[in-house]
């Protein structure tokens, strides 16, 4: 307790309600409150990210100016090939 | 004779690929005339799929000529689409060819825009879809 009173270097770790409860140890009591704390942060943080919406990954664009100007001499070629329905 | 049947199954299937294989060779050269012409007559035009499609009120014969042109160059975009490197879809191999195809427009010959509307080509550059690269 005087390591406490002096730096309050755990406080931050531990919920002040845990620092009561004694019957297990005063770690225990502070893995105790990790944990709460731990699961108490990631269930806040899955129900306030949580998309409200499907996520939509655009599919229009599925052809990029890159894979078109890779494509040019084949396609500069089948045009020459086939002079009939070009 | 299940030998013999199968030769003979075999020869008439031969018979009739050949067959198709004749039509479809006046068929495409008759489609290059019919091109050409229904293009310059502004009846046919380009658009950003790389297959074309006919302007305004088709005819049945512009719709049998547009359904056979597409026909055939779904099945060339079919053979070269896997065939380059790295391999592309078909969708993707078309839409690269109608870059190309829609770039190179005459004055005068229609072609379609990514919003559907249809543009007559004009002695400036032709209005490419984005993924275009810049003619």
């Amino acid at each position: 307790m005087k390591r406490h009173k002096l730096t309050c270097a755990e406080a931050g770790a531990t919920v002040p309600a845990m620092e009561n409860v004694r019957i297990f140890g005063s770690r225990t009591g502070r893995q105790i409150g990790l944990i709460g704390l731990g699961s108490l942060a990631l269930s806040g943080c899955i129900t306030v990210n949580a998309p409200s919406e499907p996520i939509v990954i655009e599919l229009n664009i599925n052809i990029t100016q890159e894979v078109v100007y890779r494509l040019a001499k084949d396609v500069t070629d089948t045009i020459e090939e086939n002079p009939g329905i070009f | 004779m299940a030998r013999i049947f199968g030769l003979k199954t075999a020869i008439s299937f031969a018979v009739g690929v050949a067959a198709v294989a004749g039509l479809s060779g006046i068929v495409t050269a008759q489609g290059a005339n019919d091109l050409d012409q229904a293009r310059a007559a502004g009846l046919v035009g380009e658009t950003p799929s790389g297959y074309v499609a006919a302007v305004g009120n088709e005819t049945p014969a512009i719709a049998s000529l547009v359904r056979s042109i597409n026909m055939q160059r779904k099945e060339i975009y079919a053979v070269k689409a896997p065939a380059a490197t790295p391999a592309v879809t078909i969708d993707q191999f078309a839409k690269a060819t109608a870059c190309q195809l829609i770039a190179k427009t005459k004055p005068g010959q229609k072609y379609q825009t990514v919003d559907g509307s249809w543009q007559t080509r004009n002695d400036g550059p032709a209005i490419l879809p984005s993924y275009c690269p810049p003619a």
